[in-house]
């Protein structure tokens, strides 16, 4: 049993960990309309930031603060490049994402990679007492992972309040339609611009909490990133389009937004988990699985579930299909 | 409505089918030990250091079902996600391959798993402490160390025209980076001078090369991942204007640089393998120092030579190990 319960824990945590990252996502493509490639940058540039301040000997709650907030400038960056420079919103994403992997090999301290191994982090008092709690099918980290839930629904909560508000609703529609808004008299640019900042700031907050978890920040951590995000954000609307047929859900309530988020980094890495120990025990002798055809699979498997799930519209029922 | 059906069914069905599947086949028989081998990424110096330890598990009396390998694929989060899986997956000991890779496999297995890490140059970003040789809780391996000194030496030897060293490096690799600090303080006292260069990737060694071959005499490319992989453009520059290349790895030298003093990579695998055999056997890791496996495995490249027009003296030609 120890294999299931291996997948379902790393999964969980990965769901509830990387799935900030996927969050971050979803609110700069869903809502803004912004397929945002910064995201590998800022992710990151937050581990980078934070890792530096914490061996300078900041407090981690401080240096949290300000990595999350040196994410957010990586975006309104992007978002100013876009808005105010008119570079198209692909191409803004990926000047950022590239000057920010010289402006994070500058932050590690000229060097690709920086340990905080033995440094005390927000989450290290957590994991000194954190024990596997079993159960007869599964066994998780009841630590990190009830951390991550309060994490979670602090920014729930904070996330509908705003996403409710008059205020959330002018950034939404400036998201929805640039040109009406500014008809409106909303100025969409600088709602663009701080939008795609907080979409990034979220991002880089993942970097931050998995730069603890696995104790290092490193300068390809977020390459990558996108496609991940991507695949689990796609993932996660179909789960929650296939539970619409048993419950009434608004796909673009704030409760949905951020569970097609945490469902569907879940489901990725448990799909992920499931082939990499098909391929590592080699249980499908016919096609000779190596460790490197996981990547062909996960794709196809990602495809399929996408089919599967979505109710006879291949199709998204909004245009944008990324 | 079939189809509905089918995905009610059929979906959970597969995964939990494949899921019961996984535990037919992982279920322990016995007490046979399993070990797990995670690497960062496929080429041929990992692979080399796999095949070297599989090599040396299998002759030691270990079954291959014993031996699970884990690929990352070269993607951080994959990194992450199979660390944390085998960390909760009963193995009995785990090796990890590079330097990320091991880094996260320590913290993560935090002392409860054995960890041997393997291909690590700078064991001190895992929490080592090289003075004293103390390492974390469960933790010990190897890390390989290429002779800086003696390959500048190598190329004054067979090259004695040779002032000015061309080396083009990725600063985000960091054994790379410390490799090129070393070098620097060395080639003054060898009667070299080192003139660099840096790219991101392996698309930029070829524009690199061009732009360098003019400032120097001889190109030398030390134990650096992307470099390595592009060493067929330095190649391709170098013969264009008649400056050989020197390498630091068997594979550039196969490639076709002229020589190289390089780590033995397989063999550095079976080193890796024989430190797992000893804690299988009941020995604590932390009772086994960290080690080093320093290159001396001189490698030459007979059509490079004739091409360069390089003789090679009778004492260094007892040395070599292997000519291709």
């Amino acid at each position: 049993m120890s294999e299931i319960r291996a997948i379902l824990d790393s999964s969980i945590l990965q769901g509830l960990g990387w799935g900030l990252a996927t969050f971050g996502l979803n609110i700069s493509l869903r809502i803004f309309r912004f397929p945002d490639l910064t995201v590998d940058g800022s992710f990151t540039l937050g581990a980078a930031v934070f890792s530096t301040l914490l061996v300078a000997g900041l407090n981690p709650a401080i240096a949290l603060v300000i990595s999350v907030f040196a994410g957010g400038v990586a975006g309104i960056l992007t978002g100013f490049l876009n808005t105010v420079a008119k570079i198209g919103k692909l191409l803004s994403g990926i000047l950022v994402m590239t000057a920010l992997y010289s402006i994070n090999f500058r932050i590690l301290g000229n060097s690709p990679n920086q340990k905080i191994l033995d440094l005390p982090t927000l989450i290290s008092p957590i994991e000194k007492w954190d024990t596997v709690f079993s159960l007869p099918l599964i066994g998780v980290h009841i630590g990190l992972i009830s951390f991550y839930t309060i994490l979670w629904i602090i920014i729930a909560i904070f996330f509908s309040i705003v996403y409710k508000s008059e205020l959330g609703l002018t950034f939404r529609y400036a998201g929805f339609d640039r040109h009406r808004a500014d008809k409106m008299g909303f100025k969409s640019k600088y709602r663009i611009i701080i939008g795609i900042g907080v979409a990034n700031a979220i991002v880089a907050l993942s970097g931050i909490f998995i730069a603890q978890e696995i104790g290092f920040a490193d300068i390809n951590m977020g390459s990558g990133l996108i496609i991940t995000a991507l695949a689990s954000l796609l993932i996660g609307e179909q789960v929650i389009k296939f539970l619409r047929k048993f419950r009434n859900i608004f796909l673009l309530s704030p409760i949905s937004i951020i569970l097609i988020s945490i469902i569907g980094t879940f489901i990725y890495y448990l799909i992920i988990g499931v082939l990499l120990r098909l391929s590592a025990y080699n249980l499908i002798p016919l096609f000779n699985l190596q460790p490197t055809d996981l990547k062909l699979f996960s794709a196809l498997i990602v495809i399929i579930v996408i089919l599967l799930m979505s109710k006879r519209q291949i199709f998204m029922p909004r245009e944008e299909l990324l | 409505m079939i189809k509905h059906l089918f995905i009610k069914i059929e979906l959970p069905f597969i995964l939990l089918l494949s899921m019961f599947l996984l535990n037919l086949s992982s279920c322990k028989k016995g007490t046979e030990k399993k070990v797990g081998i995670m690497t960062f990424v496929s080429h041929e110096v990992l692979n080399s250091i796999e095949q070297g330890i599989i090599e040396r598990l299998l002759e030691l009396g270990y079954k291959k079902e014993q031996i699970v390998v884990y690929n990352a694929n070269g993607e951080m989060d994959k990194v992450h996600a199979f660390v944390k899986e085998m960390v909760n997956a009963n193995f009995d000991i785990l090796i990890p391959i590079t330097t990320p890779v091991s880094q996260a496999m320590v913290k993560v297995a935090g002392g409860k798993i054995p960890v041997v890490y393997s291909f690590v140059s700078d064991p001190t970003s895992l929490g080592v402490d090289l003075s004293s040789g103390k390492t974390p809780l469960n933790v010990t391996g190897i890390s390989d160390i290429i002779n800086y000194k003696e390959n500048l030496k190598l190329i004054k030897r067979l090259f004695p025209n040779a002032k000015k060293v061309g080396m083009i490096y990725n600063a985000s690799e960091s054994q790379s980076l410390m490799g090129v600090e070393e070098c620097r303080t060395l080639a003054p006292s060898i009667g070299l001078k080192l003139v660099e260069t840096t790219v991101a990737s392996t698309s930029e060694v070829l524009p690199a090369a061009r732009l360098l071959v003019s400032k120097v005499d001889v190109f030398y490319v030390g134990g650096d991942n992307t470099v390595v992989s592009g060493i067929t453009a330095i190649i391709k520059v170098a013969r264009e204007t008649k400056k050989p290349v020197f390498a630091s790895d068997i594979g550039s030298v196969k490639q076709g640089a002229v020589a190289a003093i390089s780590v033995n990579y397989k063999d550095f695998g079976r080193k890796t393998a024989e430190i797992v055999d000893q804690i299988l056997k009941g020995k604590s890791p932390n009772d086994i120092p960290p080690q080093k496996y320093i290159g001396d495995y001189l490698v030459i490249n007979s059509a490079a030579l004739n091409f360069w027009g390089i003789k090679i003296d009778e004492e260094t030609q007892k040395q070599v190990k292997e000519t291709y």
